[in-house]
C-alpha cells in the first residue's frame, strides 16, 4: 500500500532456517542437515545430551533384547518380584516408564498420572496397583522436579500454598460429589462429556494462540532485522506489534475482590481468594474424575492468573508433591494398591527424566513451552475421546478401583 | 472323664488314618509334587512344579491341578445414549478357582462319560467350574441374573485362559500343544511308561496365584473310576516379599508414610545429585 515499503523484501520470503538463525543471533554451527538438532542441543547442554545418548543406548538394548539377539539380553531382563502386585516385572521396562513420563512431567508441570496409568497397564502391571502406585511415583517426581524449577527460580511458594488450600478442600468435596451424584445414574457419562469438551477447549485455545505468538514473534524479529538493516520507516510497524493489550472487565473484576495479595514470583497481585478457588474448583473436577489437576491447573495459572509459563509450571509441580502424596495415601490405606518395588523403580527413570524435563522447560520460551502442553491436551483428549467412542476389544474386564487425581 | 475320651480317640484316629490310606493305596499310588512350597521371593519369575505318580495296570490318568478359590470383581462395557462405551454393569465373581489345569493320558471324551466329567470338575471348557462360581451385585452381595452370571463368570474364563491360568484340556488333544499356552510344556498329555509310571510338569506364571493348590488323579479303566490320589501344594510369599507385601495389608499407615517417604526423598536426592547446569 505504502510506496515507501520496500519492494523487494518481504517478511514471509525469510525461510524457517533463517529466522531461526536471526532468532539465535549465531552463525550455524552444526552442518545445515543436522541445523534442526541445534536447539535440542542447546536446551539439554551437555550433560542431557550424555544423558538423552544413554537412554537411546538403553532404547536400543531394549529393541536388541526383544529381537533376542543381544548380548546385553541378560542384563535387560533382570526381572524383580513386585511384593504387592504379585508379579514379576523387568527392571528396565519400569525405569524406561518412569524415565519418559518423568521428562513430560518435569518439563510441562503435568502430573504425567494419565500417561503413566494406562502405560503402566500396557506394560503388564494390575490395574489396581497402577492407579495406586503412580500417585506415589508423581509425588517423588514432582518434588524432584520441583526442587529443579525451584532452582531456576520458578516455583512461587505463597501462591502454591494458596492454591493448595483450595485443591485440598476442592479434593473433599469432590469425593463427597461423587457419592450423592452417582446414586442418580449417567453420572459418569456426563462428567466425561464435559471433561473431553472441557480439555477440547483448552488444549485448542492453547495451541491457537500459540500459534498466533510463533507468527507473531517471528514477524516482530524478521522485521527487527529489516529496521537494523536500514528500513527506518519499518520502526512504526514494530511499535505496533508490541501494544499490550487492553485489560478485560473480568480482570478488573477479579481486581476488586477482597485480600489482594502480591506474589513476586509470579509477578502477579490478585485476590488470595482467586487462586483459592481455582484450587478448589480444580481439586473438585480432580476427585470426581479420578485424573490430572495439571491437565487445567496449568493453563489456568498462565492465562486466567496471567502468569509467566515457566513459573506456572514449577508452581503447579510444588503443589502437586502435596495433592499427589495425599491420594497416594488414601490409596495406601483403603485399597493396600501402592507397590513400594514398583514405586521405586519407577522413581529412580522419573527423576532423572524430571531433572532433565525442567532443564529443557528452561532453555524453552514460554511460547514454545505452550505449544508442548497445548498438543499434551488435545493429545489426552483424543485418547479419552477414543477410549469413549471406539468399542472396547472384550466388553467384560476386571474392573479397575476408583481413585487418583493429580 | 475328658481326658479318658480324649487318650481312646488318639489309637481310633491313627486306626482310621491307616485303615484310609491302605484303601487309598490299593486304588493308586501316592503322588510325588516338587516342590511341595513355592517360595516367592525377590527373584521370582515363575516356576516349574513336577507331579508324579504310579497308574494301576491298563488304566489311563487324568491330573487336575485347582489353585485357590478367589473374588474377582468384574465390569462390562455397554453403550450409553446409543453414542459412547462407558461401564454398565459391576460384578463381584465368587468361588471361581484362580487356576485350573487338567492333563490326561487320553482325550477325556473317551475316558469319561460326560456326567463322570462333571462330577471330576473336568469337563469341557470347565463348564463345572462355571457353575461352582457365582456372581454378585458387588454394592449388595445379591446374586446377578442366571444369564447375567454366566457372561460375566464366562468372561473371568476366558481371560484366565489367555493368561495361561487355565487350560481346557480339549485344546491339547484336538490342537496340538503348539496351539495351548505354556502352562503345562508337556502339553498336558501324561505318557505313563511301561511300569505305569508318570511324571508331569505344570509352568506357575510370574503372577501365580498365591495359597494352597489341590493336586488330584483319577485312574479310569474301561470307562470306570478304579483309583484316585490327592496332594497339595503351597505357592506362598518368602523374605522382604513377604515381609512388605503383608506390611502393605496388615500396617497399611505406616507402610504408605513409608512409601511417599521413600519416594519424595529419592527424588530430591536425584535432584541434588544432578549437575546444577547443563555444562556449557
Amino acid at each position: 500500500m505504502s510506496s515507501t515499503r520496500p519492494p523487494a523484501i518481504e517478511t514471509d520470503e525469510l525461510t524457517r532456517d533463517d529466522q531461526a538463525l536471526i532468532q539465535e543471533g549465531v552463525a550455524p554451527t552444526l552442518p545445515r542437515g543436522l541445523r534442526v538438532l541445534q536447539p535440542v542441543a542447546q536446551a539439554l547442554g551437555l550433560g542431557g545430551v550424555a544423558l538423552l545418548a544413554g537412554a537411546i543406548v538403553a532404547l536400543v538394548v531394549l529393541v536388541g533384547a526383544a529381537v533376542g539377539t543381544s548380548p546385553l539380553t541378560d542384563v535387560v531382563t533382570v526381572a524383580v518380584y513386585l511384593p504387592v502386585a504379585d508379579k514379576s516385572m523387568t527392571v528396565v521396562t519400569v525405569v524406561g516408564a518412569g524415565f519418559a513420563v518423568g521428562i513430560l512431567s518435569g518439563m510441562t508441570g503435568v502430573g504425567g498420572g494419565f500417561l503413566m496409568t494406562p502405560l503402566l497397564m500396557m506394560i503388564g502391571v494390575p490395574s489396581t496397583v497402577a492407579v495406586g502406585t503412580d500417585s506415589t511415583q508423581i509425588a517423588g517426581t514432582a518434588a524432584s522436579g520441583a526442587q529443579a524449577h525451584s532452582r531456576l527460580g520458578n516455583v512461587d511458594v505463597k501462591l502454591g500454598v494458596t492454591i493448595l488450600v483450595g485443591s485440598l478442600i476442592g479434593g473433599t468435596i469432590g469425593v463427597q460429589v461423587v457419592r450423592i451424584l452417582s446414586a442418580a445414574g449417567n453420572f459418569d457419562f456426563w462428567v466425561r462429556v464435559i471433561y473431553v469438551l472441557m480439555l477440547g477447549s483448552v488444549g485448542g485455545l492453547m495451541l491457537r494462540e500459540s500459534v498466533r505468538t510463533w507468527i507473531r514473534s517471528s514477524r516482530t524479529r524478521a522485521i527487527q532485522t529489516l529496521v537494523d538493516e536500514g528500513f527506518e520507516d519499518l520502526k512504526v510497524k514494530l511499535v505496533e506489534e508490541e501494544k499490550p493489550k487492553e485489560e478485560g472487565t473480568f480482570r478488573r473484576f477479579v481486581t476488586r475482590l477482597p485480600l489482594q495479595t502480591e506474589y513476586k514470583k509470579a509477578g502477579i497481585r490478585v485476590s488470595a481468594l482467586f487462586p483459592c478457588g481455582m484450587g478448589l474448583g480444580i481439586g473438585v473436577l480432580a476427585a470426581i474424575m479420578g485424573v490430572g489437576g495439571g491437565f487445567i491447573m496449568v493453563p489456568s495459572m498462565i492465562y486466567v492468573l496471567g502468569m509467566p509459563t515457566h513459573v506456572a509450571v514449577g508452581t503447579d509441580l510444588f503443589q502437586m508433591v502435596f495433592t499427589s502424596s495425599n491420594v497416594a495415601f488414601q490409596q495406601a490405606i483403603t485399597n493396600h494398591n501402592v507397590d513400594i518395588l514398583l514405586a521405586v523403580l519407577l522413581m529412580v527413570g522419573a527423576a532423572v527424566g524430571a531433572q532433565i524435563g525442567a532443564r529443557l522447560s528452561g532453555r524453552l520460551e514460554g511460547h514454545q513451552l505452550r505449544t508442548i502442553l497445548g498438543v499434551i491436551v488435545v493429545i489426552v483428549m483424543v485418547m479419552l475421546l477414543f477410549d469413549l467412542l471406539l468399542e472396547p476389544s472384550s466388553l467384560f474386564g476386571v474392573a479397575p478401583v476408583s481413585g487418583g487425581g493429580h | 472323664m475328658r481326658v479318658v475320651v480324649a487318650l481312646a480317640a488318639i489309637p481310633l484316629t491313627a486306626l482310621l488314618a491307616v485303615t484310609w490310606t491302605t484303601a487309598r493305596a490299593d486304588e493308586g499310588s501316592e503322588l510325588v509334587v516338587s516342590p511341595e512350597t513355592v517360595e516367592i521371593g525377590l527373584g521370582f519369575s515363575g516356576a516349574d512344579v513336577t507331579i508324579g505318580g504310579t497308574t494301576p495296570e491298563g488304566a489311563d490318568i487324568v491330573l487336575v491341578v485347582e489353585g485357590p478359590l478367589d473374588s474377582v470383581k468384574m465390569r462390562k462395557m455397554g453403550k450409553v445414549m446409543g453414542l459412547l462405551w462407558m461401564t454398565v454393569e459391576q460384578a463381584e465373581v465368587e468361588d471361581m478357582p484362580a487356576f485350573h489345569i487338567v492333563g490326561s493320558s487320553e482325550p477325556i471324551e473317551s475316558l469319561l462319560s460326560r456326567e463322570q466329567q462333571v462330577r471330576l470338575g473336568v469337563s469341557p471348557e470347565s463348564s463345572d467350574i462355571l457353575d461352582r462360581a457365582e456372581a454378585v451385585d458387588p454394592d449388595d452381595g445379591s446374586p446377578l441374573s442366571e444369564e447375567e452370571q454366566t457372561e460375566f463368570v464366562t468372561a473371568l474364563r476366558d481371560k484366565y485362559i489367555r493368561e495361561g491360568r487355565y487350560t481346557p484340556w480339549r485344546c491339547y488333544h484336538e490342537a496340538g500343544a503348539a496351539e495351548c499356552d505354556t502352562a503345562t510344556p508337556s502339553g498336558g498329555i501324561i505318557r505313563p511308561d511301561d511300569d505305569g509310571h508318570w511324571e508331569t510338569s505344570i509352568s506357575l506364571p510370574s503372577d501365580a496365584p498365591l495359597g494352597e493348590y489341590s493336586v488330584e488323579a483319577y485312574y479310569v479303566r474301561d470307562g470306570q473310576e478304579v483309583g484316585a490320589a490327592s496332594t497339595t501344594f503351597n505357592v506362598e510369599k518368602v523374605g522382604v516379599v513377604d515381609a512388605l507385601g503383608s506390611m502393605a495389608e496388615d500396617r497399611a499407615p505406616l507402610y504408605g508414610a513409608m512409601v511417599l517417604a521413600i519416594a519424595i526423598v529419592m527424588g530430591l536426592t536425584i535432584g541434588f545429585v544432578f549437575p546444577r547446569r547443563g555444562s556449557h
